[in-house]
């Protein structure tokens, strides 16, 4: 390569062998066809990655941890659920694993998707993992901690990067939960996370999603990227809900590609994602309406400090035959210091005219008038600061069941603050009122 | 407790609101300000709790022996001043019940006592909302939000009872209330009177009075207080308006 490309750099520079089994479909040929892809001038694609620039850490040498660091899923014992890893999917035949042949062809499909970042993770996965749950089963719960940690002295200058990716396919009734944790281990290793993640949801499946993000809160040291990118396909009277939380990074891309294929398709996409520091945080969403009375619900709500920004781009198209449609689109931005930044972009593609469409963006800063209504009743600057910002995020707060989540949401909001954790908080602690007001509490 | 000496007030750069102001309100006193729209009334009550954006340009306020001015709100607050706002402000996604334990725990460290748990919190604040009679359920709700405008200013008394402070400025309280409200919050503030609670009480009207009966009533006007009498002052004014004092004062 003469010229380094301006947006992938390094990345586009893959030094590692793919698991002999992944042969077939990572094969150099493969590889090569992507580089070109990536290279290639595309001016569509250019205004999709404009507000994400890799500048500044593209030119860093890369150390790919995926292999190593490849995240076993743990899942609760159901028959019906089954988890397969991609590589021992491709050495053996389709009858022998178990696996249908509609559900590998999807897959596979997947694959070979000419979208950037699956482009990118072509040249830098090693394996995957593909999950499968049959018609009527449900109650499945699987969970994936996807860390990166610095083992290996020797390449402790290099940006660690991991490619991991899922791929779960749902059958008829069936239902699912499944929570991706995104995160490195805190030792001093800038680390690049290039992740996948798709769904097919066949008809009246139901799938919950959550997706947390978060860096090491030493951000000066080492840098943390993070692109990802989710897809899902909704058949007839499926539901697709997806929480997904961005707490922290550099450099965060989040790509979110949403099809209501089938008539009676539901989402419901709720997010999260704060900017402190110098980062820059993406939310690039695309939802289709193909198939009439879909309903679909996008909630994303930004938060940045310091000299961060946050970019928030909602891309709805309604097709010309999906009658009875409703969307509804909605990304309130916070404001917290003079020099941050937030843009929101929605963009709205109605081909017919039964639709009920409403979308509504803002960017704001906090009340005056709330924070000193609060600080005249004894609560002290940072204390009034974090317990509005804590409601700015209590719809999404509210959605969480896991506490550690909630705890890092927290944690992630004290950040975009500039406050140290010990700082009083308002409404954090969860109270039972109204076990409280009918005096059952001892 | 509050001594307020030649104090003169600006807003926004350089419009002066308060023209050399002269107040003293010695424990235990209930001192009423009344005055015409536009005469300074309000910015009287935000410069006492600390609002950014009002400029004290000359003269001084001595809370309990200390300098008032060189608090912040939050610390005035902690010293044991109360304002009771006129708009009370609505908090989406801060709950109420939350909120209160919240304000009740931080003047509670400031003063070095032991935060109050949410079981200990809750036997006080059901004594309270008898008091102002309003229902549990209110603690539930978002901070303001959706409530009546009877139930903003009963929900001001709560914080008031709750808070103890020693020294509480009603921002026109009385305002949008019917008259059976105005019987709740007049009885709530009567029955936190003592003798070592003063107020300041900021009204258009002299029919908060009747509940809360002063000890001095003061005519603002232009900034200063312009005339100063007994409770019958209120009345007269009722009767008779604020041209005559204006009047006489040009």
């Amino acid at each position: 390569m003469s010229q380094r490309d301006v947006q992938w750099g390094t990345l586009l520079e893959s030094n590692i062998t793919p698991h002999p089994a992944l042969a077939e479909l990572l094969n150099p040929q493969q590889r090569a066809q992507a580089v070109t892809s990536l290279t290639a001038r595309d001016s569509q694609r250019a205004e999709a990655w404009r507000y994400t620039r890799l500048k500044g850490f593209n030119d860093r040498s890369l150390y790919n941890v995926s292999a190593l660091a490849q995240a076993t899923p743990s899942y609760t014992d159901v028959s019906g659920l089954s988890v397969y890893r991609i590589s021992d999917l491709a050495t053996r035949s389709a009858h022998l694993t178990g696996l249908t042949a509609e559900a590998w062809s999807w897959v596979s499909q997947q694959l070979t998707s000419q979208e950037p970042l699956q482009l990118l993770h072509t040249l830098h996965a090693s394996d995957g993992w593909v999950v499968v749950v049959e018609d009527d089963v449900q109650g499945g719960d699987l969970e994936l901690r996807h860390i990166i940690s610095s083992g290996d002295q020797t390449q402790a200058g290099k940006v660690h990067l991991n490619a991991p990716q899922l791929w779960v396919y749902l059958g008829d009734r069936a239902q699912l939960k499944v929570t991706e944790h995104f995160g490195d281990d805190g030792e001093s290793c800038s680390t690049l996370a290039l992740s996948l993640s798709g769904f097919s949801l066949a008809q009246k499946s139901q799938l919950t999603y959550v997706r947390a993000q978060q860096s090491s809160r030493d951000l000066k040291k080492t840098d943390h990227v993070h692109l990802s990118r989710v897809s899902a396909q909704i058949a007839a009277d499926a539901s697709f809900k997806m929480t997904s939380l961005n707490l922290g990074s550099d450099l965060c891309r989040l790509e979110l590609d949403v099809s209501l294929e089938e008539s009676g398709a539901e989402t419901d996409l709720l997010g999260l994602y704060l900017g402190s520091g110098s980062a820059s945080i993406d939310q690039h969403l695309t939802l289709r309406h193909l198939a009439p009375q879909c309903v679909s619900s996008q909630r994303f709500k930004g938060a940045f400090g310091d000299h961060s920004k946050g970019i928030f781009t909602g891309r709805v198209i309604v097709a010309p035959g999906a009658h009875t449609t409703t969307a509804d689109q909605y990304n309130p931005n916070l404001i917290l210091s003079e020099r941050a930044k937030a843009i929101t972009r929605p963009q709205l593609e109605i081909y017919n005219d039964q639709v009920e469409c409403s979308h509504g963006a803002t960017v704001g800063q906090l009340d005056e008038e709330a924070l000193f209504y609060l600080k005249t009743r004894g609560l002290s600057e940072a204390e009034a600061l974090r317990a509005l910002t804590a409601a700015f995020v209590g719809e999404v707060r509210a959605e969480l069941e896991d506490s550690a989540l909630i705890n890092a949401v927290d944690l992630g909001l004290l950040t975009t603050l500039g406050l140290e954790p010990h700082e009083r908080s308002v409404g954090e602690e969860w109270i039972d009122w109204e076990q409280l007001i009918s005096g059952e509490l001892p | 407790m509050l001594e307020i000496k030649d104090l003169h007030v600006s807003v926004a750069g350089d419009t002066e609101i308060i023209k050399g102001l002269n107040l003293t309100i010695p424990a235990g006193e209930v001192h009423a300000i009344m005055g015409p729209n536009g005469s300074g009334k309000s910015t009287l009550s935000y410069v006492l709790a600390g609002r950014a954006g009002y400029e004290v340009t000359q003269g001084s306020i001595t809370y309990m022996g200390q300098d008032l001015l060189a608090l912040d709100a939050s610390e005035r607050a902690n010293a044991g001043l109360f304002l009771a706002f006129q708009y009370p402000v609505e908090i989406p996604g801060v709950q109420n019940g939350y909120f209160l334990r919240s304000i009740v725990n931080a003047q509670r460290v400031s003063r070095g006592e032991s935060e109050l748990n949410p079981v200990q919190f809750m036997k006080q604040v059901k004594e309270v909302l008898k008091l102002v009679k309003l229902e549990p359920n209110m603690l539930k709700r978002s901070v303001n939000e959706g409530f009546s405008g009877g139930e903003k200013k009963r929900n001001e008394i709560l914080q008031m009872a709750l808070l103890e402070p020693s020294f509480c400025v009603l921002d026109e309280t009385d305002s949008g209330l019917d008259i059976d409200a105005l019987r709740i919050v007049g009885h709530g503030v009567d029955a936190l009177k003592g003798p070592e609670r003063s107020f300041l009480v900021i009204t258009h009207y002299q029919r908060l009075l009747d509940h809360v009966v002063p000890d001095k009533v003061h005519v603002l006007q232009d900034g200063r207080i312009i005339h100063s009498g007994d409770k019958s002052l209120a009345l007269e004014l009722e009767e008779r308006g604020y041209e005559w004092l204006i009047e006489a004062q040009s």
